[in-house]
């Protein structure tokens, strides 16, 4: 299809599109053929984010939504779910238009799964329940579960839709007002949601959506009037935001951060299936995912035909490389920008210096910013490529003698988000899985994480939850009552 | 065989059409002994509708198609079952002037009543749980040796008993979490009130159930309520009713298969007005809380327990308030007051009426009928009635106070904790210490303070003692729904490794 051209680059403050105060704006380059896409999108700067805070605030403490009940708030929440399906190609495509992704998976997978969760979160927001406890000793005490007020999130370019039901949808179930801004380099379909949110019919100033970089993103974590920030980022930007949300106004902070999972393949694991976890289930997103498996450690018994295996999956998708994201029958994609072009090339380069290199190692051609499926067999552990996450379509491959080693191997980072474990050995999955230092462990299959289950990363991947009720938590404070 | 219709006309000529059939399976059907029953207006008198009334093999026939149906739908994903109860929902809400008029026709409730409270109060509770749909998870927890994990699952075929009272509201309290939580449901509607059942019916049907999922008959408590009780293939059922018809289904339940059975059964509601009340407030909830259709709700405040220092103010101002009522057709806008449901009901009430005058309790105002080919009754109450006389007693269910003074608050919590039943209850009082020290002492399963008869579909409601057992509504209400299965897992040691 041709690339959309009715799209929003404005802010969209208080129910209404406008340019930002600070006359910043930022250039969308298309991934695909390096055209441009508008230079035009408006940059918020400190005005801007003062005045949405000030009208989340007012949304929050005066305005109709702090009037409704939770039943009601869910109404508004399921009619923007209704909208976001029923919009999912257009949202799709501006997505797919900035970052590169296959229409195919964005439009029958990640624009749906934000619809999912503001349809699971609106099944919550007239079930916030506190404690009550009698009073023994004389006094009655209630705890109370009440909304933070003004809560942001911040989004990065990888799956930008699945973000806005993230984090939009706990926190307005909960009775908070919402201040969006996802990444500077994939905005389109999240700014094209204002239309929907007035559709819907939200109160001005219950969700809002700004754009810009990390100078933005600062403003946001820094900010006096916000109760909560929600990121989802790198590892060394979410140190910022933790640092910067300090240094403020201690707001609540979530984080999801990196991760260099690590997915364990056992000689009993049936072997197509984890083929296809471990490959093709890699290169989802041309592997630019926080959760994907980018260590791939195979049971020494079955490594040389298993990494045979992975490696004709990663030509047969190298065969498909410069195929236009916006048609309906790509399966891989670009990298999403050239920043990120340019930093999977370079691990590239450094682990070519290291001599692993076993397939790929180049971009593709002319045609926008492609990159081979890579992979590096045996490298050296301490080496940057197997340490540091690449977030990129780049393999690491080592292999394994005996259970033992294979957990050893596998808990050996300072990240721990997203580990898979294929074995066909009942004991063993719940033997490993239960050692495995990772927030998510997924057994014999990619890991895709579920609305109705705590999506979190352990150690530097991130600190506390999104999703399912503990992500719904952290959107609530508690108030304990003493009543005599 | 396929049903006839019936023709109903409300008001301005609004006109509703109705199958008259047994739903089950998706379709309406004749009683396979083509028996019926005669649903007369409690307003007139006239002939409503007759309608197919349930018997034995309908009742098999039913339960029958429900467990059939039940192999399927427990494949079904929590949102599947989410998205359909969240579509009847809406249904119901786009005819909510139907249901209406319906119950004003059938079971004498006020029109707007209906429409406002008891409708909404059915759309409000089937959107509540079908947010509980895709939520009914268990809980894991290490035990040495391996793990552990519950399951919540559904029970399968499922019944529920329900009244005539609050037809449409009371059906959506046993419908929604039952669905809910994955279950298959026979409703059985009572046969006094059985023409909502019909547009219910319609709406399922339209909503997208699969067959067999929700199937609705009508029948003599006798006949079809008796063989849901005693069926061998139903694992629970859910009665909302008088104490004696629920006692007979426990013993029905235990006689047959153990089926699990809750039972929200009548009650004898204290309100208890102390001297530093706001009288105002106070007045309005406590005749509110037995003038409300004609006290015929399980909840009614019944007896109205009045602190000696405000009795006086409270009593005229009680009786003025009873007495303004404009007893007329529920259909229309002006009428305050409609019909018992029966004559029947009407006659029992005036049974308990002359029994407490010869008992000797005072009469305040009231006690007669309204004369018409209605069921009308006078709003009525008694005072200076003693703790031992049926009047404080005895469910009345219709718009008879039974009214005490008091002295003390010890007094009060004495003579309201007096009673078998332990429903719901209502304390006026400014005094926050009191109210919770009060709502503490008093033994019922519902408390309102400075209110009467609150219902929120997420909050749970059921009672004590004798008013039976097991909630409707709120987070525990869904667990009546549902089973705990615990799986665990015994770990064995690694085998030897091949190396």
């Amino acid at each position: 299809m041709a690339a959309p051209t009715d799209f929003q680059t404005q802010l969209f403050l208080n129910n209404k599109y406008v340019d930002a105060k600070s006359k910043e704006t930022l250039s969308l380059v298309n991934p695909f053929n390096g055209e441009p896409i508008s230079a035009a999108v408006q940059v918020a700067g400190q005005e801007d984010i003062d005045l949405a805070v000030s009208y989340a605030q007012v949304a929050f403490k005066s305005g109709p939504w702090s009037t409704y009940t939770g039943a009601q708030r869910a109404v508004y929440l399921n009619k923007l779910a209704d909208l976001i399906d029923a919009n999912a190609h257009k949202l799709a495509a501006l997505d797919s238009l900035c970052m590169g992704a296959p229409i195919a998976v964005a439009e029958n997978f990640v624009v749906p799964q934000a619809a999912v969760a503001f349809r699971y979160y609106a099944g919550l927001a007239d079930k916030i329940e506190g404690d009550s406890f009698a009073a023994e000793d004389g006094t009655y005490r209630i705890v109370r579960h009440e909304p933070l007020g003004v809560c942001a999130g911040i989004a990065p370019w990888n799956v930008p839709m699945i973000y806005v039901g993230w984090k939009i949808a706990p926190a307005l179930a909960a009775g908070n007002t919402a201040i969006f801004k996802a990444s500077e380099s994939s905005p389109l379909a999240t700014l094209y949601l204002g239309k929907l949110v007035i559709e819907a019919g939200f109160p001005p100033g219950v969700i809002q959506f700004v754009n810009g970089g990390g100078k933005t993103g600062a403003l946001l974590a820094s900010h006096m009037g916000i109760a909560k920030i929600s990121f989802t980022g790198s590892t060394s930007v979410g140190k910022i935001v933790q640092k910067l949300a300090t240094e403020s106004n201690m707001k609540k902070v979530t984080l999801e951060l990196g991760g260099k999972s690590a997915a364990l393949v056992f000689e009993d694991a049936n072997i197509p299936n984890a083929v296809a976890g471990t490959a093709d289930g890699f290169l989802l997103n041309s592997g630019q995912m926080c959760l994907a498996t980018s260590r791939l450690l195979v049971q020494e018994s079955i490594a040389t035909p298993f990494i045979e295996a992975v490696k004709a999956r990663f030509l047969e998708a190298a065969s498909k490389l410069g195929s236009d994201p916006l048609s309906p029958t790509t399966t891989y994609g670009p990298m999403a920008n050239k920043a990120q072009f340019d930093r999977v090339l370079s691990y590239i380069n450094i682990g070519k210096e290291g001599g692993a290199l076993a397939i790929g190692g180049a971009s593709n051609g002319n045609n926008g910013l492609f990159i081979e499926p890579t992979i590096f067999v045996n490298p050296d552990k301490n080496s940057r490529i197997y340490k540091e996450e690449i977030f990129g379509p780049v393999l690491c491959i080592l292999t394994f003698k005996t259970e033992e080693e294979a957990l050893e191997l596998a808990n050996d980072t300072n990240t721990g988000l997203s580990a898979g474990l294929y074995t066909s050995d009942l004991n063993r999955a719940l033997r490993v899985s239960a050692k495995l230092e990772s927030g998510n462990v997924a057994i014999n299959s990619l890991h895709l994480p579920a609305v109705n289950v705590p999506f979190g990363g352990w150690k530097e991947s991130g600190s506390g939850q999104e999703l399912g009720r503990y992500g719904f938590q952290s959107y609530l404070k508690m108030k304990s009552v003493h009543i005599k | 065989m396929a049903s006839s219709t019936v023709q109903l006309t409300g008001i301005a000529g609004q006109s509703v059409e109705l199958p008259t059939g047994l739903f089950i399976n998706n379709e309406f059907l004749e009683a396979q002994s083509k028996s019926t029953v005669k649903v007369l207006n409690p307003s007139t008198g006239k002939l409503l509708a007759v309608v197919a009334a349930a018997e034995k093999q309908d009742v098999d026939l039913a339960v029958g198609t429900a467990k059939v149906a039940f192999d399927t739908w427990k494949t079904v994903s929590g949102i599947e079952r989410r998205a359909l109860l969240f579509k009847l929902a809406e249904l119901i809400e786009r005819d909510s002037e139907i249901f209406a008029t319906i119950e004003a026709l059938d079971a004498g409730v006020l029109f707007n009543d209906s429409k406002f409270l008891h409708v909404a109060a059915a759309v409000e509770t089937l959107r509540y749980f079908a947010g509980w749909a895709d939520k009914c998870n268990g809980s894991s927890m290490p035990i040495s040796g391996g793990m552990a994990y519950t399951k919540k699952e559904p029970i399968g075929v499922c019944a529920a008993i329900v009244p005539w009272n609050s037809p449409l509201m009371i059906t959506c309290w046993k419908l929604a979490p039952c669905i809910a939580a994955g279950n298959v449901l026979i409703v059985k509607t009572a046969e006094l009130t059985p023409i909502y059942g019909l547009k219910l019916a319609q709406l399922v049907k339209e909503a997208g159930f699969p067959p067999g999922v929700i199937n609705i008959i009508t029948g003599l408590g006798a006949k079809a309520g008796q063989s849901l009780a005693e069926h061998m293939e139903v694992r629970k059922l859910a009665f909302t009713g008088s104490g004696p018809v629920g006692r007979g289904i426990m013993i029905a339940a235990a006689r047959s298969n153990i089926k699990k059975v809750t039972l929200e059964l009548g009650g004898k509601g204290p309100t208890l007005i102390f001297d530093d009340a706001e009288l105002e407030n106070a007045v309005f909830w406590a005749t509110l809380g037995i003038t409300a259709h004609n006290g015929q709700i399980c909840a009614a405040g019944s007896r109205i327990l009045v602190q000696s220092g405000i009795y006086d103010q409270f009593i005229e101002a009680f009786k003025k308030r009873s007495l303004d009522a404009v007893a007329g057709d529920p259909l229309l806008a002006n009428s305050t007051k409609g019909p018992l449901a029966s004559r029947v009901q009407r006659d029992k009430v005036l049974g308990h009426i002359q029994k407490g005058i010869q008992d000797g309790a005072e009469l305040l105002h009231g006690g007669k009928v309204i004369e018409s080919d209605g069921n009308y009754l006078e709003n009525t109450a008694f005072v200076n009635v003693t703790r031992d006389m049926s009047l404080m007693r005895d469910e009345i269910f219709g718009p008879v106070a039974a009214i005490a003074k008091f002295k003390t608050e010890d007094e009060a919590i004495s003579l309201a904790n007096d009673s078998e039943y332990g429903l719901s209850s209502a304390i006026f009082t400014s005094d926050i210490s009191r109210a919770y020290r009060v709502s503490d002492a008093l033994e019922t399963g519902q408390v309102t303070i400075n209110s009467w008869g609150n219902i929120n579909a997420n909050t749970p409601f059921g009672g004590k003692k004798q008013s039976g057992f097991g909630k409707d509504l709120g987070a525990e209400g869904l667990d009546e729904w549902l089973n705990v299965k615990t799986v665990k897992v015994n770990l064995l040691p690694a085998k030897e490794v091949k190396v």
